[in-house]
């Protein structure tokens, strides 16, 4: 009794099992993935765009009277789908990006900490010269509720300028700081050999110059501006063009 | 020797004793500089930080507390690289190391000291050239704290020589209740270096400058001005 429930059983499962693999032979296969393909460009449609409809061709069967079906547009190209980047892509592609930031040619760098400033070409060093920045000392001006701080200002600069033998106009500061009286008269704020032989304006009043007191190079005592010995002054002035890229940090 | 003498001894050799136990104790922090380089998400991670920074055109500080260097940072170039030590990191006043992966972008507050202030000169007393600040100003300070948001604050020790003697100093300072510790501050990070390097980097120092710290993450809730406050 067992044994022929067992083999009925058997009998049983082999016919669902068959069954089952003809049914699945009636299923249409699944569509494989495709890579997207670039689509025929969209052929105008003449009903849409007005125009005469083609004759028929002799010995071709005539349509029937009814209105012809309109031809479906044809569908949109799908976009191509953007495969994730791999770390090591993602990585190049940052990198990339910093490169294209970074200064290409002739640029100029000036340490404020150290007080140096580099001719650089590119990630060479052409030329190291000590110069003087800005002291970060603070002067206010209590009568006339003015103030001013004389950093030297961070950041990317272009040079605007440049001019051989630069003539300073004093500004009230430079009076106000010597105890002074400030100078109705323009002419008495002429400094003509302070600022040395060449002047390369940053601007917004700051400007890489000469100086007088060369014994202080070195060192953060300037209002602002950038200033450089004769010798150092002089090739920077001729290896550099307007536009010129300068970096202070 | 007398019973003073003795007690005195005893004193000496409590005191001995205890510091000692305090030596050997005490976890030694790993701040070493890593040796490798950083892995592929650190990397990653550092550029997508940086990149914001770069595009700005203004300098930036990296503060790399697993490499312990500053480096000085400008349109996608290394301008300067500057190698410290670290002496302590405290998190909430808790001792911390830094770690991989963690990063976190501040803005310099404040470098501790205001500015100078100019006092025009007595045109009656003529003043001495070589004392003149204008031609021979002060030099820049060696320790300063450098107080960042989110309520972090490095604190540059310059040393000059060896340092054993301010590292002395500096350990008997932290003992005492209101040593560093004390402050509770969200992130106090303590690092050492030469006395010109530290000088050097007070004086390229300013206001607003962006640091991305790495090492260290989550910073704390910024700290927000309340107006009017009684």
């Amino acid at each position: 009794m067992i044994k022929r429930l067992l083999l009925l059983m058997g009998v049983a499962a082999l016919l669902v099992l068959m069954a089952g693999q003809i049914l699945s032979q009636d299923d249409p296969p699944p569509p494989e993935p495709q890579e997207p393909q670039e689509q025929p460009p969209p052929q105008a449609n003449p009903q849409v765009q007005g125009t005469e409809p083609e004759p028929a061709a002799p010995g071709a069967t005539q349509a029937p009277e009814e209105v012809a079906p309109v031809p479906e547009t044809p569908p949109k190209p799908k976009p191509e789908p953007k495969r994730p980047a791999t770390p090591q892509q993602k990585r190049e592609m940052l990198q990339a990006k910093m490169k294209a930031l970074a200064p290409k040619g002739i640029y100029l760098l000036i340490d404020t900490g150290t007080n140096h400033l580099y001719l650089m070409r590119d990630r060479c060093v052409l030329r190291t010269a000590l110069c003087s920045t800005g002291s970060g000392r603070f002067l206010p001006d209590p009568p006339r509720k003015r103030e001013w701080t004389f950093d030297t200002p961070k950041g990317e600069f272009r040079i605007q300028r440049k001019v051989v033998n630069p003539v300073w106009i004093k500004p009230d500061w430079a009076f106000i700081e010597e105890g002074e009286e400030i100078p109705g008269k323009q002419s008495d704020r002429l400094a003509p050999e302070e600022m040395g032989d060449y002047a390369m304006d940053l601007g917004d009043g700051y400007l890489i110059h000469g100086t007088l007191y060369e014994r202080s190079l070195g060192m953060s005592v300037t209002h602002g501006c950038v200033r450089l010995g004769a010798k150092d002054l002089e090739a920077i002035f001729k290896a550099v063009k307007i536009g010129t890229l300068v970096y202070i940090f | 020797m007398g019973r003073k003498g003795a007690l005195f001894a005893a004193a000496l050799l409590g005191l001995g004793l205890g510091a000692a136990a305090t030596f050997v104790t005490k976890e030694k922090p790993p701040y070493a500089p890593r040796t490798g380089k950083e892995t592929l998400e650190e990397a990653i991670q550092r550029l997508e930080s940086e990149l914001p920074l770069s595009t700005t055109r203004k300098p930036y500080l990296i503060l790399d507390l697993l490499g312990s260097r500053l480096d000085y940072r400008i349109s996608g170039i290394t301008a300067k690289s500057i190698a410290f030590r670290i002496d302590s990191i405290r998190k909430r006043g808790v001792q911390t190391r830094p770690e991989p992966t963690k990063m976190m972008i501040l803005r310099v507050e404040d470098r501790g000291a205001p500015p100078e202030v100019i006092i025009p000169p007595d045109p009656d007393k003529p003043v001495d050239p070589l004392k003149d600040p204008k031609l021979f100003p002060p030099d820049p300070p060696t320790d300063f704290t450098l107080i960042l948001d989110h309520g972090t604050k490095v604190r540059f020790l310059g040393q000059k020589g060896t340092g054993w003697m301010e590292g002395m100093g500096r350990a008997v300072k932290d003992w005492l209740p209101w040593g560093p510790g004390s402050e509770r501050m969200e992130t106090q990070i303590q690092i050492l270096l030469p006395a010109e390097r530290a000088q050097e980097i007070y004086r390229a120092l300013y206001r607003d400058e962006r640091v991305l710290v790495m090492g260290l993450g989550d910073p704390g809730p910024a700290r927000q001005p309340i107006a009017d406050a009684r």
